[in-house]
This record gives C-alpha cells, sequence and structure tokens, in this order.
C-alpha cells in the first residue's frame, strides 16, 4: 500500500472541499466559541460578583442578618434598621488586631443615587475585584466638607462634570420633596468604572453629611435653624451615629475570633458578618441561573456536534469518485474510514484553535465596552482546567461522531467493486 | 454590580428575598451575649482560618448531630458513646485533603448548655424545635477548636469533612472559610463532602 500517495490524494480532495469544510470550520468555531464563551462569563461574572467587594475582612453593622447587612451597605439596597454610635466606632478603632476601619453612613440620596457618607479611609482601603482600588478617572477626592464625588454611572447619567453644584435629597427614592438645597456640594472627583455598585453610588465625607443635617428635625429643616454652609464649617461635625463601618483585620486568621467578640459586644448589639462569606451565601441563592447557563451550554455543544455529523454525511455522498481512486492506488478499506475520522478530529482542532483565538480578540476588544455600558468586569485571564477540559472534548467528541462516517465510508468502500487488495 | 447580576426592576424583589431567606433559613451570625444562639438540628457550622500551613477550625454543632441526643448520658451506652465522640473530634481532622495532608496540633472539645431537669420530662428527638411546650429541656452544643498542621495547601485546595461520614445526624455543614487572599463558604450535604479554598 502506497501510504504517502494515499495522503497526499487525502490532502488534495481536503483541498478540493476547501469551500465546505471551511464552512464547517466556521460553524464548528462559532458553536466552540459561544459554548466556551458562556462557561467563561459564567466564571467571570461569579468571580466579579464575589469581588463587589475585596480586602474587606468584616462588615460591622447594627444587630441584623448578614445578607441585609450585606445589601444595604454594599449593594446600596434596602435600609439600616438601626444605626451604631460613634463611640463604638472609637472603640473599635482602638482594637489592636483590627488593622484600619472604614465609616459608612447612609440615608440621603442624589436623584435617586445613594449618598454614601465616608472617611479619606475609603479611598485608601476599599478594594473590590481582584485587590482593585477604586481610582478616579477625573478629579480628587474631597477635601473640603462640601466636596462631593460622584460614581462613574452618576456622572455618565447626569452628564455631571468635575466643578458642577449638586443638591443632595434627605432620605432615598428617585423624587425627594426635601432638598438640602441651602448646602449645596461641588463635585471634586469623578470615578472610574468598576463594574460594581460604587458606580451608582455619589462619596461625601462625614462631615459634610453632618453639616447638612444641622438643623433639621424628624426629615423636615426647621425654618430659622438651617446654617449656611459657612456657619456649618465652623461647627464641630462629629457625627453621633454611623450606619455601618468596613474593618480590616491585620492577621486574617483572628478574623472569626474578632467577629465573634463584635457579635457579643456589650456596647451596643452589633453583627459583624465576613463580606466573603455573605457574598458566596446570596451567589448560591442565584445558583439557579447559573444552572441554566450550563443547561444552555449543553445544548450549544450537543447541537454542533449533530451539525458536524450531517455536513460529513452529505460530503460523503460526493465522495464516491475520490474513494474510488483511493482505493485502485491500494488503500484498505480500513485506512479510508481512519482518513475519515482523522478529517473530523483535525477540523475540530482547528475549529478549537479558532475559538479560543475568536473568543480572547472577542473578550479583549468588548471588555472596556461591557464596563462602560453594562458595569459588568470581563477581564483576559488564562483558561482553567475546566475550560481546557471542555474544549479537550470538542475533538473527542469529534472522534466519535467520525466513527458514524467513518463506518459508511468502510462499508461503501467495500462495496466499491475494485476487488480486495492484499495487504502488502 | 448590581447591574449585572440584578436586572434593574427587580432590586426590591430580591431585597425582599435576601431578608426573608436571611430572617428564614441562615443561622443568625449574631450569637449575643442578650439573645439565645440559633439551634438547629441536622446542621452545624465550622469556621476555618488558614494560614499558611496552620488551619484554624471551630465547628459550632447541636450535640444530637453528633451524639443522637442531647439530654446528659443517662446509661453506660450513652456514656459511652459520648466519650467515643470526645475522643474522635480530639483526634481526627475535622477537614483534610484527599492525601491526608493534615493532623491534628491542638484540640478542645466542649459539650456546653445546662444538664436538663429530668422530672418528668421527655426528651425530643425529632429535630423540630418549640421552645413552648417542652422548655424545661436545654440544647446542648458541641463546641470543637482544632488547629491543624498540614504538609501542603495549594492555592486552590479541596478539603472533604469526615463529620459526614461519622455522623448521621449531620445532615447539612456550613463551612465559613478565610485565608489571606480572600473570604467564602460551602453547605456540604451527606452527598457533596468537598469544599474548595482559594489560599
Amino acid at each position: 500500500m502506497n501510504l504517502r500517495l494515499t495522503l497526499s490524494l487525502a490532502m488534495a480532495s481536503l483541498w478540493y472541499r476547501r469551500r465546505v469544510l471551511a464552512l464547517v470550520t466556521l460553524t464548528l468555531t462559532l458553536s466552540i466559541t459561544l459554548l466556551l464563551g458562556v462557561q467563561y462569563l459564567r466564571t467571570e461574572v461569579k468571580q466579579s460578583f464575589t469581588n463587589t467587594i475585596s480586602g474587606t475582612d468584616l462588615i460591622v453593622g447594627a444587630r441584623s442578618g448578614q445578607l441585609n447587612l450585606l445589601l444595604y451597605t454594599v449593594f446600596h439596597i434596602g435600609d439600616a434598621t438601626n444605626n451604631i454610635r460613634w463611640s463604638t466606632y472609637e472603640k473599635l478603632q482602638e482594637d489592636e488586631r483590627i488593622g484600619w476601619l472604614v465609616p459608612i453612613s447612609l440615608g440621603d440620596s442624589y436623584r435617586g443615587h445613594r449618598v454614601v457618607g465616608t472617611s479619606e479611609q475609603f479611598p485608601e482601603h476599599f478594594r473590590y475585584g481582584r485587590d482593585q482600588q477604586p481610582e478616579l478617572a477625573e478629579g480628587e477626592w474631597f477635601a473640603d466638607v462640601f466636596d462631593v464625588v460622584l460614581g462613574a454611572e452618576v456622572a455618565l447619567t447626569h452628564a455631571h462634570q468635575t466643578g458642577d453644584r449638586v443638591t443632595l435629597s434627605h432620605g432615598g427614592g428617585k423624587t425627594s420633596f426635601s432638598n438640602h438645597k441651602d448646602t449645596p456640594f461641588t463635585v471634586t472627583g469623578i470615578l472610574a468604572p468598576t463594574g460594581t455598585p460604587v458606580d451608582q453610588a455619589v462619596y461625601v465625607s462625614l462631615e459634610g453629611l453632618e453639616a447638612i443635617h444641622i438643623g433639621w428635625e424628624s426629615g423636615v429643616a426647621i425654618p430659622g435653624r438651617t446654617v449656611t454652609p459657612e456657619e456649618a464649617r465652623q461647627r464641630d461635625l462629629t457625627p453621633d451615629a454611623i450606619t455601618a463601618a468596613f474593618v480590616g483585620i491585620d492577621r486574617k486568621v483572628l478574623t472569626f475570633q474578632v467577629q465573634r467578640q463584635i457579635n457579643e459586644s456589650q456596647l451596643e448589639p452589633l453583627s459583624a458578618i465576613l463580606p466573603g462569606v455573605a457574598l458566596s451565601e446570596l451567589w448560591r441563592i442565584m445558583g439557579q441561573f447559573e444552572k441554566a447557563l450550563l443547561g444552555i451550554t449543553g445544548f450549544v455543544v450537543v447541537t454542533s456536534l449533530i451539525g458536524l455529523v450531517a455536513v460529513l454525511l452529505t460530503l460523503q455522498a460526493q465522495r464516491r469518485q475520490e474513494v474510488a481512486i483511493l482505493r485502485a492506488t491500494g488503500a484498505s478499506p480500513a485506512l479510508i474510514s481512519a482518513l475519515h475520522v482523522i478529517e473530523c478530529v483535525l477540523l475540530a482542532i482547528a475549529a478549537c484553535g479558532l475559538a479560543i483565538l475568536a473568543g480572547a480578540a472577542g473578550i479583549a476588544a468588548l471588555s472596556p465596552w461591557l464596563l462602560d455600558t453594562w458595569g459588568v468586569q470581563v477581564g483576559l485571564r488564562p483558561l482553567n482546567a475546566t475550560e481546557w477540559s471542555i474544549i479537550a472534548s470538542v475533538p473527542l467528541a469529534a472522534l466519535l461522531v467520525g466513527l458514524i462516517p467513518a463506518l459508511q465510508a468502510w462499508r461503501g468502500s467495500r462495496k466499491q467493486g475494485l476487488g480486495h487488495v492484499a495487504p502488502e | 454590580m448590581s447591574a449585572k447580576c440584578i436586572p434593574p426592576n427587580r432590586p426590591r424583589s430580591l431585597h425582599k428575598l435576601g431578608c426573608m431567606i436571611a430572617a428564614c433559613s441562615l443561622a443568625p451570625v449574631a450569637l449575643a451575649a442578650d439573645n439565645p444562639g440559633a439551634h438547629e438540628h441536622g446542621h452545624a457550622r465550622l469556621q476555618m482560618a488558614v494560614e499558611e500551613n496552620r488551619i484554624d477550625l471551630m465547628l459550632n454543632s447541636p450535640a444530637y448531630n453528633l451524639a443522637g441526643f442531647e439530654h446528659g448520658a443517662r446509661t453506660d451506652a450513652e456514656k459511652s458513646r459520648l466519650a467515643d465522640i470526645s475522643r474522635w473530634l480530639e483526634t481526627t481532622p475535622l477537614i483534610n485533603t484527599a492525601a491526608a495532608d493534615c493532623r491534628v496540633t491542638a484540640a478542645a472539645v466542649e459539650l456546653g448548655g445546662e444538664e436538663e431537669n429530668h422530672d418528668g420530662d421527655t426528651h425530643h428527638e425529632d429535630g423540630h424545635h418549640d421552645e413552648e411546650h417542652h422548655g424545661e429541656a436545654t440544647h446542648r452544643e458541641y463546641d470543637v477548636s482544632q488547629q491543624l498542621e498540614c504538609n501542603r495547601i495549594d492555592a486552590d485546595q479541596e478539603f472533604t469533612s469526615a463529620l459526614m461520614e461519622r455522623f448521621e445526624g449531620m445532615a447539612e455543614l456550613t463551612i465559613e472559610w478565610v485565608s489571606p487572599s480572600g473570604q467564602g463558604s460551602a453547605r456540604l450535604t451527606p452527598s457533596n463532602r468537598a469544599f474548595t479554598v482559594n489560599n
């Protein structure tokens, strides 16, 4: 048997069918890209979600469930039932195991966006994603009592720039009838998109929040009691209470110990939660969504493989003459069917390679747009073991489905009527 | 982030869901001095702090999950059962790698809660709780702390817990872990005994 001649004929046959095969490869590439994309996004979205806040070891608030505390401090969803005293915050600062504390004070809004009162510790210690610091796209962090820093989405929605004057509203909600109009704030900075709830928030100093509430009682400004910004600056603006505090612990191994002590604190009823634990708990609740994605992924694979077999079987009908020539050169039915399997696997491998390239190019090209428009943070990273195994399963599945046309080819070539060729 | 996983028109319902679940199904994080701690038969909580090759563990479980009863040991069989459990908890790592790389270097087992009042009271083993109906019976809990030393812990280390295998009453084990690179939680059941820690 002339193996070299057979192979060169097979190559020539491939080249002859290049257009159809290119189309098959393209279809398969698209399917694999979709499959890989779904799996990749699933992992990334989960990663991005569980890293909505990172680097913070504990969140301390008034006594409540861990999801409630997480939702209102990190996602700005819902409201706090109670506040914690400033004296408690100061006591926590004295704890040697605690490296840093960031106060969080909620309750006001700016055109439907949450106003977060905090300290200069916030930009220094708050992290999201893979230890990323919220960065300013323009301007700088608040230095004055009446300075405000806007999240990316807030600035984009209301077309704000640094230097703009904004009036905060009392309480939450999109339309508030009680505005802090006597004490407007100046935009000093706009944050770069983070893909987290930070984009939707407005940041001011704790002193700023305190200042705009001078002369307010039961949520209403008492006429004659409110002050001008200049008068407010003269006052002691230390708050009486804050909503919560983000806590960083020097030695992570002590996290549970500190948590237990805060939960059993005699100062006032407190809850300390581990944000990472609460986030993964929350993700588990939304696990159905993840399962649905996995199901779709499975269907994509099955459909594309069925498509591959259909195309190969159709092509086979056109290859009778070619098989006759191959048989004439001395190729055995086994070799002819092997060629079918090899062709199928090579096509799958080529499609996999192309899919990886297309996927990487797609993610690289789309990730800035995804972050800007949808606030979804998807970055390029090396593929993980699951993704590699999905890719590896494609040529393997191609090998299995390739057996169908191969078997047919073997049967067909035996009936070709050129007689049995004795092995050399 | 909310734009990513929570559609804009759903925050309120999600919030409700979050609160509902927090209120109904999660063990409250607070173990405050003024509130009695949550006690749910079949469920236990294991806190795990990883630092280099050292792991600190803290298990909090109703005694029912381990012993099958919560009253004081009355018979010899019950006494020896409690002794067996204590010995097992002191010597067996509550979690381990597939290669069994970890060994216990220090352990403390405490069976908390008061002895129940024996006068005319019957103990309950139905896993159902209604304090009003048997106010005289008290719940007892195991507080187990262990320190493990492991030969090696990989970046994405998979662990399994022997607790489910050893104690049939343990239907669900919530793992909360902290490592230098992050935090997370996992929920183990008898059919799913493995979890991964990003170290």
